[in-house]
Parts: structure tokens; C-alpha cells; sequence
């Protein structure tokens, strides 16, 4: 995907997740982890990192080598990631106390990845 | 995870979905649904015998997160419990019928995921009703196959 349609889909996710509230713990980690995805597409194809044929689905499913080149240009970046998706097992398919506060670090997680994405835009 | 669990988040999960527009919010609206479903899933395999409900928390097929009494979790090689998604892993096994047809519809739902989510298909009214059509299948199978006082 281009970076304008990655951004695009951030955005758009970004805007309905002022509909959620402390109740939507799970959906709120996943929008942060698929807007955060879409925000880490668009930099790294914005800085020229992936190409456009080489989105990234999820940090944890990319391949060892490609994540370790991502790592290397966008570090903060793609811890940011990882930490969303951490929280995925435990709050969104499992029933771990504390889904609210999880959620609440996740949509803190997206706001800094789509801090540094603005800085690019 | 226990059926419990899996339904009280398919309760949380549809009443959100009913709080979004479809087309407007689409994406978290059509996340919801697929949320939902793969929660009503694993309830379905679980009350029919076909998956355990142990407490561990689906990653990918084979690895399991799994709570310790110590408030910590780690990773664990396990064999069938909750996945993550249908079809991954596929269910051994003898499937009873309205299970194939629960399978079914979860994955005409999982058809849209990739192209509206992660690629450029704009999201139409016609993808809403098949994703609509297919919610209320599973939804249908569910209730029929995991006992009343399991759901909130």
C-alpha cells in the first residue's frame, strides 16, 4: 500500500476510536495495533526502509532478518509496536485482569508511533 | 479460555459493533464482529468437545500464553485450545454439521479482512450485508450449541 493509504487508514481508525471507552479494552488494544501497523508502514515507506510491495502485517510475524533491518532504522518504533501486539494474547483473547489500564498503554503506544508518523506527513 | 470468558467478551463485543457505523468506522466495526467471532469459535469447540478451555491464551497455532499463580504468564508448546483465528489450525477431527456451517460463515467473514484492513478495497453497503449475513450465522450456531446459562 502507498504511504497516503496507510495514513489514510490510521486516521480513519484513529477517528472511531473516540467512540470506545474503558469498557472496549479489546478493541482498543487491537485499533491501536492496527492503526500503529498502518502508522509503521507509512514511515518505513515514507523513509524508504520497505517499499510499498512490503507492508508489514505484524511485527511478530515478520521475518527475523526483515525485522531486524526494520529495527535497526526505526528502533523506538517498532518497540513501540511489539508492545502492542504483547498485549494482544494476554487482554484481547485472554482474560488477564486489567484490560482497561492495558488498553490505555496501548492507545499511548499509538500516540507516540503516530507522533513520529506526523513528523514525516 | 473458559466459555465464560469467551462469552461474556462476545456479549461486549456485538453491543460495541451495534455502537459503530458501519461504513464510517468500518474497520473497528468489522474488528468487532471478527473478534467476536473467533471468540464464538472457540466457545462452539469447546462446548462440543473438540478443544479444551484451559486458561491459555491463543498466539500462534501450537504456542500458548499461559497465566501463572504468581500473577506472571509465559509461553508454552500446547496442543488444541483456543486459536486465534478459524482455520488456524484446522480442528482434528469429526466435525458435526452445525459446526461446518459455523465454520463457514467465520470464514466468509475472514474473506474481507485482508483486502479492507490491510489493502486498498473500500468498504461497499454489500460488504457490510455479507459481513452482517455471515455474524448472524455464527451467532445462530452459537447460541444453539453453547448452553444458555454459559452466556451472559
Amino acid at each position: 500500500m502507498t504511504p497516503e493509504n496507510h495514513r489514510a487508514k490510521a486516521e480513519r481508525i484513529e477517528q472511531s476510536l473516540t467512540k470506545l471507552g474503558d469498557a472496549d479494552w479489546e478493541m482498543r488494544i487491537e485499533a491501536a495495533m492496527l492503526a500503529g501497523t498502518h502508522w509503521v508502514n507509512f514511515i518505513l515507506h515514507s523513509t524508504g526502509a520497505s517499499t510499498v510491495s512490503e507492508d508489514m502485517v505484524h511485527a511478530s510475524m515478520t521475518l527475523v532478518s526483515v525485522l531486524r533491518k526494520y529495527s535497526l532504522a526505526e528502533p523506538e518504533l517498532i518497540a513501540q509496536l511489539e508492545e502492542i501486539e504483547e498485549l494482544r494474547p494476554l487482554f484481547v483473547r485472554g482474560d488477564m485482569d486489567g484490560g482497561a489500564q492495558a488498553a490505555h498503554r496501548a492507545l499511548a503506544l499509538l500516540a507516540a508511533i503516530g507522533r513520529r508518523a506526523r513528523l514525516l506527513a | 479460555m473458559k466459555i465464560t470468558s469467551h462469552a461474556e467478551k462476545i456479549d461486549r463485543l456485538l453491543r460495541l459493533r451495534q455502537r459503530l457505523d458501519p461504513l464510517q468506522d468500518f474497520e473497528l466495526w468489522y474488528w468487532s464482529g471478527l473478534t467476536a467471532g473467533t471468540n464464538i469459535w472457540n466457545a462452539a469447540l469447546h462446548a462440543a468437545g473438540l478443544t479444551n478451555e484451559d486458561r491459555a491464551f491463543s498466539t500462534i497455532p501450537g504456542v500458548h500464553v499461559v497465566p501463572q499463580s504468581d500473577g506472571s504468564w509465559r509461553r508454552e508448546l500446547r496442543g488444541p485450545g483456543d486459536v486465534s483465528h478459524v482455520g488456524w489450525p484446522a480442528i482434528a477431527g469429526d466435525m458435526p454439521e452445525p459446526l461446518q456451517r459455523l465454520e463457514a460463515a467465520l470464514h466468509a467473514l475472514e474473506e474481507h479482512r485482508d483486502p479492507c484492513l490491510r489493502a486498498d478495497r473500500t468498504p461497499t453497503a454489500v460488504i457490510v450485508q455479507e459481513c452482517n449475513r455471515a455474524l448472524a450465522q455464527a451467532i445462530a450456531v452459537y447460541q444453539s450449541l453453547v448452553h444458555a446459562e454459559n452466556q451472559p
